[in-house]
């Protein structure tokens, strides 16, 4: 499978991350290799000491981008949840990264505000945060994201079901209803099997499995009337039917 | 024919001196069809279990016949099983196994195989095969009228399907390897006549054809005792010899007062009357026509018995210039036993030696002869083995997956 990474930009509390993991969780339910990555992690593990000036934004973006570029790279599919309030740089990353798809997480100032269980916004107004996005900071929309997404009138799922449907469209994810979920208690028992047989990885063992039991119990298992003919007319000539 | 007739040249010399001679003489399915003795050797199993009886069946409950091809097979082949060892195969031009579908490894179907596109997996082969000029058979038709064109085509397809096999020896990394001659069946039904005539006009093509084979197989089989730990196993699908007479069961049926149509207009097996008792199909497998199994039985559960033994004596006493024309009538389950018995015949007759049995529905006389000279035998066939030591004493055809699995350690 082709890798991308999947950008999720917008205010903060605008819902990126609660969605990031949403499409994560379906991908792994489909089987698909993903990883997650989110703000909260890699300030801790890739960016430590950055802080919030638009040159150490820049630069967390940039370690994070690079990042996406290699598991991308991979064939994984990376669910990326950044404010990323700086067009350029989300672009430097588009380019970086090549198999990139911006999903706008648009939602209105108030209703972040009113999902801001930690308080930031608050504190932002009251001048206690500096060079917070969406108050003291601006946020530049996207110009031609592949999608936007209206979290403060959708609900979860609407949205889900729209990231799909533009991976598929995209050509990153199978066409719906040709994608099969193997239940985990399934699929732990084929990953058992999967070292005594000889094939390369799950997909391709579940294939032969599928070919098999098509092969058995196809309505199509007889010859259609010209090739019984022809299949007659062999064994005509070589006297194995008189 | 590793060895050769007694006091003529081995047809083989290759793979006789490969073997140091130690071929054995080995017994196939009956009935001793490719279809059949193919089946039963990639299963390891007999018709009762892996449900191939023939090259046409009867559609349960019908006169209608069909076709079963490899999805019909209900036992999983060598080639499927190996895959749970970790093993991969490479199978070329194994007949029953058309349509091509997925196994570990690489598959190019045998007779009767029809569209190159469906014969092959996987399938990033196809182009090369088509590259290549793969024929899946050669038009048998030519063997009757056409016999120069006819023996061209046969050099044609065996030196393109071992550039092929060439291709693949090299290319996949395999841990079984099999290589299917089809082209020394398809010269003997129309030229076996010819094999030892060295006044025949085709004599000298004969051979030359056996040599080519010879020289082909042993180019493998050296290459794979060049191998380490690597061991080679030959054998056929059935043996052959020369026809004396064609005998055409349902005439002698009828004749006997088993089998009658219900109108003179129609031909075949649906115009059977509902005062038949029994009917055979190609070549050599008789039914008993039951109430209950077929639309027009007239055989009642209580009579079953009574007309299988009728059969039994008919065909046992059934003579053809004097001599004895079947060696043995089998009841079906003599010979088979297991799941798939229902679709059985109820009896099964082997010939004696140049007796060539055929259904013979629209013949209006009992024998005959026709441009077939050679025909298959099922006691004649052979196995030869790298480890002579590990074939058993009588082999069937059988035995051979077992034997195979020994040598793989399995």
């Amino acid at each position: 499978m082709k890798g991308v990474t999947v950008w999720f930009t917008g205010l903060p509390c605008s819902g990126k991350t609660t969605l990031a993991l949403k499409l994560s969780a379906e991908l792994k339910k489909r089987g698909i290799h993903s990883e997650d990555l989110d703000g909260d992690v890699t300030r801790k593990y890739l960016s430590k000491g950055l802080g919030f000036s638009k040159e150490d934004r820049d630069e967390n973006i940039r370690r994070v981008g690079f990042v996406c570029s290699l598991l991308t790279r991979h064939g994984a599919v990376v669910t990326a949840a950044f404010v990323s309030p700086y067009r350029n740089i989300r672009d430097e990353i588009r380019g970086m990264i090549g198999d990139f798809v911006e999903v706008y997480v648009k939602c209105s100032l108030e209703k972040c505000i009113e999902r801001d269980v930690k308080g930031m916004y608050k504190k932002a107004i009251a001048g206690e945060i500096k060079n917070f996005t969406g108050v003291s900071d601006p946020f530049e929309e996207p110009l031609q994201p592949e999608l936007v997404i209206e979290s403060d009138r959708e609900s979860e799922e609407e949205s889900l079901r729209k990231i799909l449907g533009k991976l598929e469209e995209l050509g990153y994810l199978g066409q719906a209803g040709k994608d099969i979920v193997i239940p985990d208690y399934l699929r732990q028992d084929l990953v058992k099997m999967l070292p005594g047989q000889n094939f390369p990885d799950l997909p391709t063992f579940v294939i032969h499995i599928l070919s098999q039991y098509v092969a058995r119990n196809s309505g199509q298992a007889d010859l259609s009337q010209s090739e019984e003919d022809e299949v007659r007319e062999k064994l005509k000539k070589l006297g194995y039917i008189s | 024919m590793l060895a050769g007739a007694p006091g003529r040249p081995s047809l083989l010399p290759g793979m006789k001196g490969f073997f140091s001679g130690r071929a054995a003489r080995m017994t196939v399915s009956i009935p001793e069809i490719s279809a059949v003795s193919w089946s039963s050797f990639m299963t390891g199993t007999q018709p009762g279990e892996h449900g191939i009886y023939g090259f046409v069946d009867l559609v349960p409950g019908s006169y209608q016949v069909r076709f079963p091809d490899f999805r019909d097979l209900k036992v999983e082949p060598f080639f499927i099983e190996l895959g749970a060892h970790g093993k991969r195969s490479v199978i070329i031009n194994l007949p029953a196994t058309y349509p091509a579908r997925p196994i570990p490894g690489v598959l190019v179907s045998g007779f009767v195989a029809l569209e190159l596109e469906r014969s092959v997996f996987p399938p990033r082969y196809l182009s090369m095969l088509k590259q290549a000029g793969y024929q899946v058979d050669v038009d048998a038709g030519k063997g009757r009228e056409r016999k120069v064109e006819f023996l061209a085509d046969l050099h044609c397809a065996l030196k393109v399907r071992k550039q092929v096999a060439d291709r693949l020896w090299e290319r996949e990394d395999w841990d079984v390897f099999m290589f299917t001659v089809t082209g020394t069946d398809r010269l003997q039904h129309f030229l076996h006549d010819a094999c030892f005539d060295g006044q025949h006009e085709f004599h000298d093509e004969f051979r030359a054809f056996f040599h080519e084979v010879d020289e082909t197989v042993v180019d493998f089989m050296q290459r794979a005792a060049a191998r380490p730990g690597m061991e080679v196993l030959a054998l056929s699908d059935h043996g052959f010899g020369p026809i004396r007479s064609e005998v055409y069961l349902n005439p002698v049926l009828k004749k006997n007062g088993f089998f009658s149509s219900e109108t003179p207009d129609v031909k075949g097996l649906p115009g059977i009357s509902g005062r038949a008792t029994a009917f055979a199909l190609d070549p050599s497998r008789l039914y008993v026509h039951r109430k209950g199994k077929f639309p027009r039985g007239a055989v009642a559960d209580a009579d079953y018995e009574r007309v299988r033994r009728d059969l039994k004596d008919l065909f046992r006493a059934y003579e053809v210039g004097g001599g004895k024309a079947i060696r043995r009538v089998y009841y079906a389950e003599e010979l088979y036993s297991g799941a798939q018995m229902a679709a059985a015949p109820d009896l099964l007759l082997l010939s004696e030696p140049g007796i060539d049995l055929k259904g013979g529905m629209e013949k209006d006389r009992e024998t005959g002869t026709s441009h077939f000279t050679g025909m298959h035998r099922q006691d004649n066939a052979f196995l030869a083995c790298s480890r002579p030591e590990l074939i058993a004493a009588s082999p069937t055809i059988f035995d051979v997956k077992g034997l195979m699995y020994r040598l793989l350690a399995i």
